[in-house]
């Protein structure tokens, strides 16, 4: 397994390496005989780094994160990416790789495409969209979309492995686009109440459906606001969970406007996942006493960001960037996802290049029930490539 | 499970012959959009828009399909795009 690291470490170090020099030695390489439609592969994607000092303690060097994605074309209609995400973090070196997504594509007409393989699921579009760090305005991502609070990482499964359908609807001067998916759905943990929702095998009969429509009204596309459902069965066959169902709905909103006084970006999203339990019971293994509880988490956050314009000659004003977030996660009584939490982030990001950014700023997460408050300085290098 | 493929295949059958149909009612405004219009109105629903120079001719051709899928383009979209950043390149 080492071996199979290194040589894809080997392999992409080598095509950033080549990338590089050829970024050096010209500032712009002279453009190859273009469309001609040949060349197949582009590496691209992102990395960060962190360092966090939360109040009255010393600052670490935090979670690293190099996260290749390959593109190969093979054909006008067809193609296949993936990503592959690597992540140090939790006080060691070894966070290991995870694959995102690794998808084959086909365009089927000028507005659908299918595709089938691992993908990150269309639910709401923070993980979507908007997780890696240089396209994330703020320094962290919200509880309940990634940032692991208590023991909920996110939601929705954020890469599943199905098969969809994506694609457009023009109406008028607004768009209509959907993306609709199946795949392998969520697995219950029937001795925590938790749910696994990467699962690679199905434990059940039943295949999970999810699935966003989201409408763009304005022609210029500026606004778009999104709507998300999922459902899926969660007991192992023949179990007394067996016809379970859980329920995730989501609704995003995206509003980013060039205006003389600036740049506005506003996204939000709402996400509630719901489990029924009825009068059934988890049982822990090291207790083994009954519990149950509504199993009901939601999660929510809203974020602005506000970019300066060129004032008159001073162009590097228009590198700055304001962005404050707040995000909330609130969980059910006896939950084992924890505490009830919410999390205020304000933070001034300095664009090095269209891709590349420093950001610096404050969080603050409040754990409600227990009346308590952690802050941290952080500050995130991030680069998209 | 056949009942249930049986709807996703009547799904994708639907959306298959909607889009093609589809084509008919884009208004006047939208399909004379250009390809830097295009470029500086979908490239920043996620993030800051890349110059033309920032990658070579075929690089385009490759990024531009990645991001037809994460932005959800259409076919002309992608086109117009492409060739507005490679005339400028």
């Amino acid at each position: 397994m080492k071996r199979t690291y290194t040589l894809i470490v080997g392999f992409v170090l080598l095509s950033m390496q080549n990338y590089a020099q050829q970024d050096t030695n010209q500032v712009y390489p002279p453009a190859p005989p273009p469309a001609d439609n040949k060349v197949r592969f582009k590496l691209s994607g992102y990395s960060s780094f962190d360092f966090v000092m939360p109040q009255k303690s010393n600052g670490s060097f935090a979670q690293s994160t190099f996260a290749p994605i390959f593109t190969w074309r093979q054909s006008d209609k067809l193609f296949f990416q993936a990503e592959v995400e690597y992540v140090s973090e939790g006080g060691n070196y070894d966070g290991g790789f995870e694959l995102e997504f690794a998808t084959m594509n086909y365009m089927a007409n000028k507005h659908m495409t299918i595709y089938a393989g691992k993908f990150l699921g269309p639910l709401g579009t923070f993980q979507a969209r908007y997780h890696p760090a240089w396209i994330n305005k703020s320094i962290t991502r919200p509880i309940g979309f990634g940032s692991q609070i208590n023991d909920l990482k996110r939601l929705e499964a954020g890469s599943e492995a199905g098969a969809g359908v994506q694609g457009i609807f023009q109406l008028g001067k607004s768009k209509l686009t959907y993306n609709f998916y199946v795949a392998n759905g969520a697995v219950l943990d029937t001795t925590t109440g938790n749910m696994e929702m990467e699962s690679l095998s199905d434990n059940n009969y039943n295949k999970a459906i999810g699935g966003r429509i989201a409408l763009l009204p304005f022609s210029s596309s500026s606004l778009e606001i999104g709507l998300s459902g999922y459902t899926s069965k969660v007991g192992d066959i023949g179990s007394s969970y067996e016809n379970l169902s859980t329920n995730i709905v989501a609704v995003d909103l995206n509003y980013v406007k060039h205006l003389s006084i600036g740049t506005i970006d506003i996204k939000g999203e709402w996400q509630r996942r719901s489990l029924p339990v009825g009068t059934r019971y988890y049982t822990s293994p090291s207790d083994t006493i009954g519990f149950t509880y509504n199993n009901t988490p939601s999660v929510m956050y809203a974020q602005l960001a506000y970019r300066l314009p060129k004032i008159g000659e001073l162009k590097w004003t228009n590198d700055f960037e304001l962005v404050g977030r707040f995000a909330d996660m609130k969980v059910d009584k006896n939950s084992t996802y924890g505490l009830n939490t919410q999390e205020l982030s304000v933070g001034l990001n300095y664009w090095l290049n269209f891709s590349t950014v420093i950001k610096a700023g404050w969080v603050s997460q409040t754990f409600t029930d227990l009346n308590k408050q952690s802050n941290m300085f952080v500050v995130q290098a991030a680069m998209g490539f | 499970m056949k009942k249930g493929l049986a709807i996703i295949t009547t799904i994708v059958l639907y959306f298959i012959i909607s889009t093609e149909l589809t084509g008919c009612k884009v208004s006047e405004e939208i399909t004379n959009k250009t390809g830097v219009q295009l470029w500086s109105e979908n490239c920043i629903r996620c993030h800051n828009a890349p110059g033309p120079q920032r990658y070579s001719d075929n690089d385009w051709y490759v990024i531009l399909t990645h991001m037809r899928t994460v932005a959800i383009l259409t076919a002309d979209e992608e086109t117009k795009i492409r060739e507005f950043l490679i005339s400028g390149n």
